[in-house]
């Protein structure tokens, strides 16, 4: 009897570990600041590669005290091979909407506009062209965020 | 003590020791907002395809090209171009010209579609912004103080990016080098009200308006 509560007692705490370790498993590459809002900061979450297709995820921070809306047109936004002086636009769909999300509305092929309150924070994704001369690294800029610069290519 | 007793009590000092979600924030754990439905890579290589083997590849100085280009378009800039400028009343430096478009000729009040009056200044500040090559055209709303500052600067956004669209579709200027802010009510030009504290309708009229900065490198 005794070996059975221990047993469900150790599995019950150990349990508890789960969801608290989750929090710092999201492994952040590079932060950069804005440039445009007070308090918001950008960790570039992810960035894979398939297909010759690059995905990168972003997180948007809010570490003010007040709401920001932040307004990212994906029309605005780039991966820059500096070695070979090229850049690329997130590619674009056959209705002319750029691959990325979340899409508040679909002005200039879709912008990324919401509100974070004081706080929170909240994603996107984009696709891009891999680069045709496989670089060892990349910049990515978005509007109104210092550019995540040095972002290695891993395939 | 036993040693599942020992076991138990350092867990659960442990515990004490680590960050506990807190149910009033709704994003201390992970939420993957940036779920990418399943359709997108099948979308993203057909983008691909079609892109062909450059894969949309534009030279890194293709801005600078046109700052290149700038110098020849100051030396031919015509006639139209100068008549221009004077009629929109654009203020020129070495390196911007500088739009102020009053809001009440481009809008009504509290909407945010472009009135058919204001056509004419628009296609005219598009005009200049082809003729210069512009790399760069900040196109930036502000109000008065009449109403929530939040709703103003709402206000405010959605009319800098009402007169983008509108150069984007109708003077075919390219979206990308334009950029919009929204500042509401936090930029005024003349005071919105008297010293003696009574409203200034004239002041709050100037502070309405729309400013264009057109970039010439």
């Amino acid at each position: 009897m005794m070996h059975y509560f221990k047993t469900g007692l150790l599995f019950v705490m150990l349990s508890t570990f789960v969801p608290v370790v989750s929090v710092f498993a999201g492994e952040v590459i590079q932060t950069q600041e804005s440039s445009s809002w007070d308090g918001i900061e950008a960790d570039l979450t992810s960035l894979t590669i398939k297909n010759n297709i690059i995905t990168v995820k972003i997180k948007f921070r809010n570490t003010a005290s007040k709401n920001q809306g932040i307004k990212i047109p994906y029309d605005s936004c780039f991966i820059m091979d500096a070695t070979n002086q090229k850049k690329y636009y997130p590619l674009k769909d056959s209705d002319g909407l750029y691959i990325a999300g979340p899409v508040s509305d679909t002005q200039g092929g879709g912008r990324f506009w919401f509100d974070i309150h004081a706080g929170q924070s909240k994603s996107l994704w984009i696709k891009f062209p891999e680069p045709t001369d496989n670089p060892e690294t990349v910049t990515i800029s978005l509007e109104g965020i210092f550019p995540f610069e040095d972002i290695a290519l891993t395939r | 003590m036993k040693v599942w007793q020992i076991v138990i009590v350092v867990i659960l000092a442990i515990n004490l020791f680590l960050p506990v979600p807190c149910p009033c924030q709704e994003n201390t754990f992970e939420v993957d907002e940036s779920a990418i439905p399943p359709e997108a890579q099948q979308k993203a290589t057909e983008a691909l395809q079609a892109l062909g083997s450059g894969r949309g590849a534009l030279p890194i100085n293709y801005r600078m090209v046109r700052i290149i280009g700038l110098a020849k378009a100051i030396e031919t800039q015509t006639t139209e171009i100068k008549t221009a400028l004077k009629d929109v009343g654009a203020k020129e430096t070495e390196t911007e010209i500088h739009v102020d478009l009053r809001g009440d000729v481009l809008f009504d009040f509290d909407k945010c579609n472009i009135r058919p009056e204001a056509m004419e200044p628009l296609r005219k500040i598009g005009e200049i912004i082809k003729a210069y090559n512009s790399p760069h055209v900040i196109i930036s709303g502000h109000t008065d103080t009449k109403g929530a500052e939040d709703y103003n600067r709402r206000l405010s956004e959605k009319r800098a990016e009402t007169v983008k669209a509108w150069f984007a579709e109708c003077a075919g200027i390219d979206p990308r080098v334009m950029e919009t802010k929204g500042y509401g009510e936090t930029k005024p030009i003349a005071p919105n009200s008297n010293p003696d504290g009574s409203d200034n309708p004239e002041g709050r009229q100037k502070n309405r308006r729309v400013e264009i900065r057109i970039r010439k490198s």
